[in-house]
């Protein structure tokens, strides 16, 4: 059996790349499980999905903890979340990078078999937005078989309609231009994963930073006011950010009322100021903007 | 005795609810609980008491009233029966869940269809598992002075729950009986002002009631059911100071003539004086019968239970509400609860199971006396409880 993991954004279609994995595999007469990791739905936000395949009946309703293989769509979920946690010693990651971001390559390379693919590219390229979860499925074919290209084309027909033959030519273009390298030597063991056997009670307690029943407040209540401002609703931005032209501006505040996430706010002295932790990248702002100030760009990591 | 009086337990109810000096209270009348809630609005509307009384929409919009009043800090008081409890039942998980100490006064009623106002206990049972204390009184004293320890129970700190006094509807809320009423600064002596745990606060703004995903919640639900545990000796502990300035004793579980006894009945709510007065006819005959009356269904007493029936060869049990398809294993909530108690006993009495009473139907000394001939004839049952007096062809 082959166990493996997507981590990718919500809307992203994470959760569909594993769904249409497993109906080819069942065409192909084998049985597979796809399953989403069920909770609120955001765009935005970081999600994980799970998909088993094997020769037998799959006999398992658990999420996924050692997967032998991570997929991942985004490059910017590296730095945000383990997206290797629980992977097996040297276990298969099939990765969204582009030319210029293959630094990842190295933080990974020594202990598990990176392959990788410039699939924001391929995505712009053959289908014209920078989703990802088609193309990438033409690298995980290439790195671990699973499935065919040919039998890909009834669920992606399917799920797709028209748009289908794009997503077939991404499919097919990533699977060109994956580079799978050898696996390495000698990878090492790996920390057991969070809730996994091998990880003790006490080490999951100090892992997660979590608080035993009766250090929860009365009813589970929480005493510090607005405490959602504690939740960086700005990890969901994924696709650019506003860019303010200060000369431009004319600081009516009209992004200021129309933000969902009172990202655009005031200074001191009444200029507009984005605030990176809050912005989930939506564009309201740049949309709203009467003088045509503020533009969305991609993102520079440096920033 | 300079303060007994006769009077209609509803009223007494609704009095004793005021001696408390509740600050809200909110509610939807239905029979056979208006009269309690109607005496209340009186009080307010005379100037007797100082609280806010709510006249609300329905029996969910009650419930929710009186959960935000408990969560600024008042003292909050609902009464209902029937349809109208199980319209709050989605309400009621969130009161104990958020640990407010509500008090709510209920006149167990028949559930419809079909429609039926008189007394069993299918409306409260369904509310089992709601996480509110849940206490039975079988006379008019009892209804009146539970009212009053119920808040203090609710408030005590290392309790923080929802506590439910249950009356049979009519056959107790509607008597007029003698009871022995509490002067206010008695009561006060013994109640004293609430002091919430916390509390909706502008200057100190908290949040009740936020999102627990599956990393919190199974811990909040441990907390919440501690603390839940931790009532029954709570309450033990505030009956006996009770005893001490009032000198009426209560207790979770109390015993009747079971001392030599080959055959005990086990009762709840009013029927069980009924069921004393049985005892007592059938011990000048010379049957061997004694009696256990549960007045504390939740949280369950079960040490005092195994206790009160360890010794007895049978245990009759009289359950006023069916658990519907449960019939082949059990026939209502109290033959299971005493099934469960005594799995893992060492010596385990034979249990024999009756449902009786439904909607009203009448239980009186015939019914008991039936119940102990059945049971000490080492009467097989058919299914594992009997449905007492039910017509069949």
């Amino acid at each position: 059996m082959m166990e493996i993991r997507f981590h990718g954004r919500g809307g992203q279609g994470a959760v569909t790349a594993a769904e249409l994995m497993a109906r080819a595999a069942i065409l192909d007469g084998k049985y597979a499980q796809a399953f989403p990791n069920f909770g609120p739905e955001r765009r935005g936000a970081p999600v994980t999905a799970f998909l088993r395949v094997s020769e037998q009946p799959i006999y398992l309703r658990e999420k996924i903890e050692s997967p032998d293989t991570v997929v991942v769509l985004d490059p910017t979920l590296i730095d945000l979340v383990n997206v290797a946690d629980g992977l097996k010693p040297g276990g298969m990651m099939v990765m969204n990078l582009a030319a210029s971001g293959r630094g990842a390559l190295a933080k990974y390379g020594d202990q598990f078999q990176v392959a990788a693919v410039d699939a924001s590219r391929i995505a712009v390229e053959t289908i014209g937005i920078p989703v990802t979860n088609t193309a990438i499925l033409g690298s995980l074919i290439k790195a671990c078989g699973i499935t065919s290209l040919k039998t890909m084309e009834g669920p992606m027909q399917r799920r797709f309609g028209r748009l289908a033959a794009k997503n077939l030519l991404a499919l097919q273009r990533a699977f060109e231009e994956t580079e799978v390298p050898e696996a390495p030597a000698a990878p090492s063991p790996a920390a057991p994963a969070a809730g996994q056997e091998g990880c003790t009670y006490a080490e999951l307690l100090q892992r997660e930073a979590l608080l035993v029943w009766d250090q929860l407040q009365i009813g589970c209540d929480i005493d510090l006011p607005g405490s959602t401002a504690a939740f960086h609703t700005g990890n969901w931005r994924s696709a650019g950010r506003p860019y303010i032209d200060r000369e431009k501006c004319v600081s009516c505040g009209f992004c200021h009322v129309y933000c969902p996430d009172l990202a655009m706010n005031f200074t001191d002295d009444g200029a507009i100021e984005w605030d990176h932790r809050y912005c989930k990248g939506c564009g309201i702002c740049a949309e709203e903007c009467p003088k045509g100030a503020i533009s969305m760009r991609e993102e520079s990591h440096e920033q | 005795m300079s303060n007994r009086v006769g009077i209609e337990v509803s009223i007494a109810v609704a009095e004793a609810v005021g001696l408390c000096d509740v600050d809200v209270v909110a509610a939807y009348p239905i029979t056979p609980q208006t009269h309690i809630v109607e005496h209340l609005a009186d009080l307010v509307a005379e100037g007797k008491l100082d609280a806010e009384y709510i006249a609300v929409e329905s029996e969910h919009s009650a419930i929710s009233a009186v959960m935000g009043a408990s969560a600024t800090g008042g003292r909050a008081f609902t009464a209902t029966a029937s349809q109208g409890l199980a319209l709050m039942h989605e309400i009621l998980f969130a009161v104990s869940s958020l640990r407010l100490p509500v008090v709510m006064a209920v006149a167990n009623r028949a559930v419809s269809a079909p429609i039926n106002i008189w007394a069993d206990l299918s409306d409260v049972m369904p509310q089992r598992d709601t996480g509110w204390v849940q206490l039975f009184a079988e006379n008019g004293q009892e209804a009146y002075d539970l009212m009053v320890q119920a808040f203090r129970l609710a408030e005590d700190h290392r309790v923080l729950l929802p506590v439910m006094v249950n009356l049979d509807g009519f056959t107790l809320s509607h008597m007029i009986e003698p009871i022995t009423m509490m002067e206010r600064d008695e009561v006060r002596r013994f109640l004293p002002p609430i002091e919430p745990a916390r509390l909706l606060d502008p200057d100190h703004p908290r949040s009740i009631g936020p999102f627990g995903a599956q990393d919190v919640y199974t811990e909040a639900k441990m907390q919440q059911e501690m603390a839940l545990l931790r009532s029954e000796g709570v309450m033990e502990e505030i009956w006996q100071d009770f005893e001490a300035q009032f000198g009426r004793r209560y207790r979770a579980v109390e015993s009747y003539r079971t001392g030599d006894a080959e055959v005990v009945l086990v009762t709840m709510g009013a029927v069980s004086e009924t069921a004393r007065a049985a005892v007592d006819e059938m011990r000048d005959q010379g049957i061997a019968v004694g009696l256990v009356r549960i007045r504390m269904w939740r949280p369950l007493p079960q040490e005092q239970l195994r206790q009160a029936l360890e010794g007895a060869k049978v245990v009759a049990v009289l359950d006023r509400m069916l658990t519907p398809g449960g019939t082949g294993g059990t026939g209502g909530p109290v033959g299971e609860a005493l099934r469960s108690i005594f799995y893992d006993a060492p010596v385990r009495p034979r249990i024999y199971e009756v449902v009786a009473g439904l909607g009203g139907r009448e239980i009186n000394r015939r019914t008991f006396k039936e119940i102990v001939r059945q049971a000490l004839a080492g009467q097989e049952q058919v299914r594992q409880f009997t449905l007492l007096d039910v017509r069949c062809a």
